[in-house]
């Protein structure tokens, strides 16, 4: 029986406000770590700002995706409507001028595709669903879904060090610092 | 983040409007319309067929500057009914716009001379079933009453099978005036109680008047919703009787809204870019405006198009009628342009988050949108012109006669909008700009999104 290899994720510190996560968070910016987050129980206003955060590539997916959801259903009623069988309802024309029959459907699949798309692309950025994380090893994290706001910088940032770190964290107002391992 | 704006930083009367900024404007605005009004009475006076084209042209104008005080009247009734901080920092601008039902209930008045036992022929010849109602009565040879007279005749049976909603107590108790005089009143009350409130708050600061505006607007949502339904139903369908539409309401409901919405954001930017509102607004408010304006060119194009479908899949004559002469000559270009300026182009440019964020490209928007709201009354209104009066030539009318009705449409439009501006600014500049007073102006001034 071997001992797992453990590996240092990072420090996590906590913080009993809003006031003082959203200033530490400015901080932690401010200095340069790139490899960090903040932990809440409730979304804060402001954070992304505060945490200097750039706007997401989601949405140009999500954008992606509807158009491929209108695309999908136009050439799919047209190329069967039209093209392949064409079916006269009520005197209309088997042509492109057909086209208001194929907007309800057209309306659906952008809407479908479009959802599809933002969710499984949020998964897919947020790198979900995953059986594990690191900062379930502390035992104070579970407060983070209760009354707790942490901020947590990885080790893999390249500003990280186990000293300074720790005091930098300290000198932001953080309580309870600890260092996270994870098995490696 | 941007910096932190206290309440108490803020000068606890508010901001009133600059009004040596608007000086020329207001000149302007007073000598067009002065000028449009003694000529759109001297077109009135001159009757026969120059009144008969002229009235349309007037109820183009009228409905354009309807829907838009009846969308800001909509936006202050949602935001206090829906307990909102956002919108606080720009309520005053919708309050303000909502005030104006007063002076549309006057300058509506040549479209339905109230209380007037024999219309005047224009109103007749633009309400088709009003001038068959008194042809029918003023004939001596119709016996058994007017609705035996209107159920004998196949051209009137539709006329009868509505008899309840339009003529009832039309020879007694006027229903039809009654009905303009009741929109009005009960609109301009909403409105002027809700301005009422916010002021009271303006002078005492209090939370209370929120409450009371809150439940108010709850209470009056569905009479709002009542009256822009039925309004609509007898000034714009009621053009042409034979046809009917259980969307029309919302139709005109979703271009009020979204196009009010649209005034609103170029009203507020004109104020920003003039030096007022500094600390009050910034692009966030720009941001959530936009977003609404947004929501709503969708759900314009989804009631639009909802409409258009079911008559276009059902393909009965009675409903067809409407659209088969909008889908006729020039019409039909006009009608497909519609599709792509007032859904496709607004939809495409308002995507963008950071479109919604910049003051100059949502100004531009907004701009955009309230041009293709005015060119969809045009579209709902005067194709009826052609029909009313010139039905020997089919729906085109030759090209003088063209020229002068297009003229008659700008004179009409520009009458109105330069009272209608007028009118805003002397309101505007009887209080702040902004609600001082709101204890809510804080988080609003604040809102982040």
């Amino acid at each position: 029986m071997s001992t797992p290899l453990k590996r240092v994720h990072g420090y996590l510190a906590e913080f009993t406000t809003v006031q003082d996560i959203f200033r530490a968070a400015e901080k932690v910016r401010d200095s340069g770590f790139t490899s960090w987050d903040v932990h809440s129980p409730f979304p804060i206003h402001g954070m992304d700002d505060a945490m200097g955060l750039s706007r997401s590539i989601l949405p140009r997916f999500v954008f992606v995706g509807g158009a491929t959801g209108t695309l999908t259903a136009f050439t799919l009623q047209y190329y069967t409507q039209v093209v392949l069988y064409p079916t006269v309802v009520q005197a209309k024309p088997a042509n492109i001028f057909t086209i208001p029959a194929f907007f309800p459907v057209m309306f659906e699949l952008t809407i479908l595709f479009s959802a599809f798309t933002a969710l499984f692309g949020c998964l897919a950025l947020m790198k979900l669903p995953r059986l594990h994380h690191p900062l379930f090893n502390s035992k104070n994290f579970p407060r983070f879904s209760d009354d707790r706001f942490f901020i947590c910088i990885e080790a893999r940032d390249p500003k990280f060090s186990t000293e300074k770190t720790k005091s930098f964290l300290e000198s932001l107002g953080g309580q309870n610092i600890e260092l996270v391992e994870g098995e490696a | 983040m941007s910096h932190f704006v206290a309440a108490t930083h803020l000068p606890v009367d508010g901001e009133r409007l600059q009004e040596s900024k608007f000086a020329k404007w207001r000149s302007l605005f007073m000598a067009a319309g002065a000028l449009g009004l003694v000529l759109s009475l001297v077109l009135f006076l001159m009757g026969g067929p120059t009144a008969n084209a002229y009235a349309f042209s007037y109820l183009f104008a009228f409905e354009v500057f309807f829907t838009l005080t009846a969308g800001a009247l909509f936006w202050c009734l949602l935001h206090s009914a829906s307990n909102s901080a956002w919108g606080v920092a720009i309520r005053r601008i919708p309050e303000t716009l909502a005030q104006s039902f007063l002076v549309l209930a006057l300058l509506g008045l040549p479209l339905v001379m109230p209380f007037m036992p024999n219309k005047p022929e224009w109103i007749g010849q633009m309400w088709e079933w009003i001038g068959l109602h008194q042809e029918i009565k003023g004939d001596p040879g119709v016996a058994g009453g007017l609705k035996a007279a209107l159920a004998a005749n196949h051209d009137t049976l539709l006329l009868y099978k509505k008899y309840n909603y339009l003529h009832l107590g039309f020879d007694g108790l006027p229903g039809w005036d009654l009905r303009y005089i009741i929109y009005f009143a009960a609109l301009g009350f909403i409105a002027w109680k809700l301005l009422g409130y916010s002021l009271q708050q303006d002078a005492n600061g209090e939370v209370r008047p929120t409450f009371s505006a809150r439940r108010f607007s709850c209470g009056m949502l569905p009479v709002f919703a009542v009256c822009t339904t039925f309004a609509s139903i007898d000034w714009v369908k009621g053009l042409n009787y034979k046809w009917f539409s259980t969307m029309f309401g919302v139709n005109i409901f979703a271009g009020s809204a979204l196009c009010s919405m649209a005034v609103i954001i170029l009203i507020v930017g004109t104020l920003v870019k003039t030096g007022h509102l500094k600390r009050i607004v910034n692009e966030e408010h720009f941001h959530l405006m936009g977003k609404l304006m947004f929501a709503f060119t969708v759900f314009w194009a989804y009631i639009a198009f909802s409409q258009y479908f079911l008559i276009w899949y059902a393909n009965i004559p009675e409903e067809t009628q409407f659209y088969a002469i909008r889908n006729t000559g020039g019409w039909w270009y006009f009608s497909i342009a519609l599709t792509f300026v007032h859904f496709l182009a607004p939809f495409v440019l308002l995507l963008r988050r950071n479109a919604k964020r910049n003051i100059n490209y949502i100004m531009a928007c907004a701009a955009l949108v309230v041009g293709v709201h005015i060119m969809e009354m045009y579209w709902l209104i005067l194709p009826e012109r052609g029909r009313s009066l010139y039905p020997e030539v089919g729906t085109a009318p030759d090209g003088m006669t063209f020229l002068r009705d297009s003229l008659f449409d700008v004179l009409a439009f520009v009458t109105f909008a330069a009272v209608y501006a007028l009118v805003f600014l002397r309101n505007l500049s009887k209080h702040s700009i902004y609600p001082c007073g709101d204890p809510r102006l804080e988080e609003s001034v604040n809102v982040a999104n």
